[in-house]
Formats: structure tokens, C-alpha cells, sequence
């Protein structure tokens, strides 16, 4: 009797004891993501020196996480631009650009880019135009976009997650600056896998709203 | 007796597999291109039969396809012309895999995963893998009996060969960095969407295949 107290009780000491290092992990991994959750605010940047900041930030994990509100959503836009395969690059500085991938007339298909053995994590850019104090919504629409799926972007000199919402990736962005905006853009991650392994991302159309 | 029965199962596996290694070697140090190939100046585009083939394409058995002085110079009577700008235009049409920029449809190679038939396969150098030959397909409405001109506009590099497929035949081009355009003339025995598929820039001097991309400015299609 004594015996399967003592056993019981050791269990009990295991199970809990598992449990608080399992909570305590959770919390120094939430105290090092920042959320961005209002607009994030970017100054335009030569695309050499973009370019040269996404090789460097290639290995590191974007420890901010996108999150927009539904009130932008909603807000009506002065100015919008669409961005689909047959139609890729507009007036002035609005493209896509993909770097891996394949071009179907229906969608976009980024790639993770294994050449040189690491992969590449952003295999694409787009670029437009903006205005100074002005905030730009930007949704990347893929069908099947949910919490469970993310993307890494950069914008400015800032790169940052981005999980699906409704069926798109939001990015949410105030110009600093007037002049040429870059925004990169990564395959598709899923939440609980290997982030080594982007899964190919199939992009139907991006629009950006001037809010 | 457990022991005895693993070790033997171990260098089985290990004879095997030195064979394989060997057999892809082999493949692969076959040489290239042959100068001495018969030139077509025209292909017809057979719609009916499908060579089948088990084994990888052998690059140094490929027709060499050429353009006739005449041909080049032939005026159109319809042109058509995709460019990124618009990739997508009535009648043509082009998917493919690798960037894709302002500038250029950049054609690159592509690792097999195993699932492609071994037809449309090459052995390349980088790690003696397998690649998909094949990096674009170009979707092109023609009619019947009508010869059409292919214009591929590119920037090259370096000198190599490009590989074509029409219908199920394949041919080589040789791509010069001095021309930077890729020529060539066929003919369709039946109306309607036509798959050209080409492959990027290989370099034929290695031996196995270098593979290099291939960017192409704009692709015209010309009925002369």
C-alpha cells in the first residue's frame, strides 16, 4: 500500500513538473515576439541595399509577428493597384518579381530556393509606389490561407511573420517616405513543421490599398 | 546467427548500391552534343504517335534543328509576341518554372522528385542528380498545315545548346551569346493548341550537362 502511494506520488511530481518546464518554455518563447499591430512604418530603400539586408537575414527567424486589425480591413481605399500573372507590373514602380517559382496563368508559385544548400527565404519582391503618411493594406491572396500557414515578409529593414486570415496574407505599412516601396515576400511555412522546408506558395492576385 | 545474417544483408545492400553508383556514372559520362548530327530545317509536328521511351534522354542523340536563311527573312502574315509584361496573350501562352522579373522569364533547372517519367529526364552534374528537362512549356494556337516561326529572344551568358520539344520529339538548338535569339520553323498536322517545351541553357562541353538559366526577353511567334 505504502508502496503504490509513494508511486503514485512520484508520478504526480513527474507529471507536474513536466508541465511547468512545458509553461515555462511557452512564456520566454512569447517574451521574444513582438507583435506589429498597428501599421509598420517604412522608409523607401535602394534595392541593392534591400536586396543585401534580406541575404543577411536569411537564416534568422523574424521575431515580429504581423497582426491586423479587422478595422482596416473595412476602411475604404483612395487608391488601389491588383497584381495578378497576367498582369504583373503596372505605371511607375508596381511589380512582382519572383526569384523561385513558377508562372502559371492562374497563379504565382513561390519556392523555397534550396541552391547552396539553405534555403532561401524570401523568393520574392514587390515593389509600388507610395506616399508620404500614407498607409498602405497590402493582401497577398493564395485561397487556403489560415492560421496554421504563415509567410515571412520584409518591409523597410524589418522582416516579420505573417499568418493567413480569410483566405490572404495582410501587411499593413505607412510610408515614412514618398518614393519606391519593397516589400519582400517568402514561400509558405506551416505552423509545427520544419521551417527549413517552405512548402510552394500559390499566389492568385496581391492588391494594395492606399487607406 | 542474428549477426552473421545483418552483416551479410549490409554488404548486399552495399554491392548494390556501388552498382547503381556505377550504372549513373556511366549515364552520365557519355559525351555531348555531336556536331556531325543531321540539321532540320523544319519540323512537322506528328500528333499521332508517342515515342516511349524507358530511359533518361540521351542529349548527344538529339537532331539539331536550324532556321534556312529564307525562313529567318520570311515576312509574317500573323504575329503574336508574350513577354513578361504579358505572358499571356490570345493564342499563346507560356507556364515554366524559375524567376521571373520586369525583364526576363528566367528558365531553370528543376530537381525531379521521383514522380516524372523518366523520359523527360537528364542527369546533371550537381550531385549527379536528375533533373526535369523541361522548364517551360509553351502553349501555342496554330492551324492546320500552316508553318509558324519561333523568335526566342534571350541575353545569354555563355555559348551552349537549348533543347526543344515539339510533339513528342526532341531537338537541340545551339544557343550563341553573340546572336542571342533562338530560331526555329515548324508545321502542324492538326488545328488548335500546340505544347512547345524548352529547356534551359546547357552547357554541352561538360560532360555531365552544366545547366544554366535561361532568360528569355520575349518569345514571337510568327505564321509565314
Amino acid at each position: 500500500m505504502m508502496k503504490t502511494i509513494i508511486t503514485v506520488l512520484f508520478c504526480l511530481a513527474f507529471v507536474s513538473g513536466s508541465f511547468a518546464q512545458i509553461g515555462n518554455k511557452k512564456k520566454v518563447f512569447n517574451s521574444n515576439i513582438a507583435d506589429l499591430t498597428g501599421p509598420l512604418p517604412i522608409k523607401k530603400m535602394k534595392e541593392r541595399d534591400f536586396k543585401n539586408k534580406l541575404v543577411k537575414d536569411i537564416s534568422k527567424v523574424a521575431t515580429k509577428e504581423m497582426k491586423v486589425a479587422a478595422t482596416y480591413f473595412n476602411k475604404r481605399s483612395q487608391r488601389s493597384w491588383k497584381i495578378t500573372p497576367d498582369r504583373a507590373f503596372g505605371s511607375g514602380n508596381l511589380g512582382f518579381s519572383m526569384y523561385s517559382g513558377q508562372l502559371w496563368k492562374q497563379f504565382f508559385l513561390l519556392e523555397g530556393d534550396f541552391r547552396g544548400g539553405e534555403p532561401l527565404a524570401y523568393v520574392s519582391l514587390l515593389t509600388f509606389d507610395a506616399r508620404m503618411g500614407r498607409t498602405y493594406l497590402i493582401k497577398i491572396t493564395t485561397g487556403g490561407a489560415n492560421s496554421s500557414v504563415y509567410i515571412y515578409s520584409m518591409a523597410g529593414s524589418i522582416p516579420f511573420k505573417v499568418y493567413g486570415q480569410n483566405g490572404s496574407y495582410p501587411i499593413l505599412i505607412e510610408a515614412n517616405e514618398s518614393g519606391e516601396m519593397l516589400v519582400a515576400i517568402s514561400a509558405r511555412y506551416r505552423v509545427g513543421q520544419n521551417e527549413r522546408y517552405p512548402e510552394p506558395l500559390p499566389i492568385k492576385e496581391i492588391t494594395i490599398d492606399e487607406l | 546467427m542474428k549477426n552473421i545474417l545483418l552483416s551479410v544483408l549490409l554488404a548486399v545492400f552495399a554491392l548494390s548500391s556501388h552498382a547503381q553508383l556505377k550504372v549513373n556514372k556511366k549515364v552520365s559520362s557519355k559525351g555531348g552534343i555531336s556536331t556531325h548530327a543531321n540539321v532540320l530545317s523544319k519540323v512537322k509536328i506528328e500528333t499521332l504517335k508517342a515515342s516511349q521511351s524507358n530511359k533518361n534522354i540521351q542529349l548527344d542523340k538529339l537532331m539539331k534543328l536550324d532556321i534556312s536563311e529564307k525562313d529567318l527573312k520570311a515576312r509574317s502574315s500573323k504575329s503574336i509576341k508574350i513577354s513578361p509584361l504579358k505572358p499571356f496573350v490570345p493564342g499563346m501562352d507560356i507556364s515554366y518554372h524559375g524567376g521571373f522579373s520586369k525583364d526576363y522569364f528566367r528558365l531553370q533547372a528543376k530537381s525531379a522528385t521521383g514522380f516524372e517519367p523518366l523520359a523527360h529526364l537528364i542527369v546533371s552534374d550537381e550531385f549527379y542528380d536528375r533533373i526535369f528537362l523541361f522548364s517551360a512549356d509553351i502553349m501555342c494556337n496554330v492551324r492546320r498545315g500552316k508553318e509558324y516561326r519561333v523568335k526566342i529572344k534571350t541575353n545569354l551568358e555563355r555559348d551552349g545548346i537549348v533543347v526543344v520539344r515539339l510533339g513528342h520529339t526532341n531537338y537541340y538548338i545551339d544557343a550563341l551569346k553573340s546572336e542571342n535569339e533562338l530560331a526555329f520553323v515548324f508545321w502542324s498536322q492538326q488545328a488548335g493548341y500546340m505544347t512547345l517545351s524548352v529547356s534551359p541553357l546547357l552547357e554541352s562541353a561538360y560532360k555531365p550537362y552544366k545547366i544554366h538559366s535561361l532568360p528569355i526577353k520575349s518569345i514571337l511567334l510568327d505564321e509565314i
